[in-house]
């Protein structure tokens, strides 16, 4: 076991966790509203057609 | 949405949470930095990440410029946002994780340094193909972009052995056999698996989306 050990920084764990949680969901949830009006255009445009 | 699409996002989520388990509860603190080092199974993950991605981006310029078929455009593309998103996680994550244990946030070495210009080429490449409307000349010089830039991995990589650097060496995809004890090999194992199924997710949504994309416009 080293003599010195740092001290824990709890609050960098969770800054780091933290941010790429929020980057994550920020990117899935652009994905998910992206598909869904394109799918909605695509609707629409196949409504009009018939 | 498909359904094997749908049942791979959950299986991402169930990965990410086993993950998290893993890197919290199941691998032990370490010996010398403390909890501080749980960083690594967030920061390790997510580069090897970003390198799949641009693999992909590699794999996806070649097929196009060999046979100019969209699909591989569309992997190319989908692959290099990818790729960003998870450079910016590993930069921000390695930057947060470097100033305790560094006493600082940034410095310019070898391995940081390389993997902001990383960041930056294929930053560069999607305002790339954000400039160029038509799209057998946006998918062409795209293709060139990501194939060049390709040539950053290795540097990336191999930058801890090549230069000094305040960076440590490559504990795993070494030549060596990897030094970290087996918990935490196990926990990191973990932890690179769920963020790849994610990015397998991901990766599979937003081809999907540059299909739809491309029927819109030829419409």
């Amino acid at each position: 076991m080293p003599d010195k050990m740092m001290p824990d920084h709890w609050g960098y764990v969770f800054a780091a966790y933290g941010v790429a949680a929020v980057a994550l969901v920020t990117y899935w949830r652009h994905l998910v509203r992206r598909a869904r009006s394109l799918v909605a255009r695509q609707r629409g445009k196949e409504g009009k057609a018939a | 949405m498909r359904t094997s699409t749908r049942a791979l996002g959950w299986l991402a989520a169930l990965a990410l949470v086993i993950g998290l388990g893993a890197a919290f509860g199941y691998a032990p603190r370490e010996a010398v930095q403390g909890n501080v080092q749980r960083i690594m199974y967030l920061h390790v993950p997510s580069i090897l990440t970003a390198y799949l991605a641009f693999a992909l981006v590699l794999l996806g310029s070649i097929g196009y410029l060999a046979t100019r078929r969209a699909g591989w455009d569309r992997l190319a593309a989908s692959a290099g946002e990818l790729g960003v998103l998870f450079t910016g996680i590993t930069i921000v994550t390695g930057s947060i994780w470097g100033k305790p244990t560094w006493g600082t946030w940034w410095t310019w070495d070898a391995r940081l340094t390389s993997t902001a210009v990383l960041f930056l080429v294929y930053t560069g490449y999607l305002l790339l193909r954000g400039m160029v409307d038509e799209p057998e000349r946006r998918g062409r010089y795209a293709a060139v972009v990501g194939i060049v830039g390709a040539a950053n991995i290795p540097i990336v990589h191999f930058s801890v052995k090549w230069w000094r650097a305040l960076h440590q060496p490559s504990t795993i995809l070494g030549p060596e056999p990897s030094p970290i004890a087996a918990p935490i090999a196990a926990a990191l194992l973990v932890n690179w698996v769920a963020l790849t199924l994610l990015f397998v997710y991901f990766l599979a949504r937003r081809i999907e989306i540059a299909r739809l994309e491309d029927g819109a416009r030829d419409a």
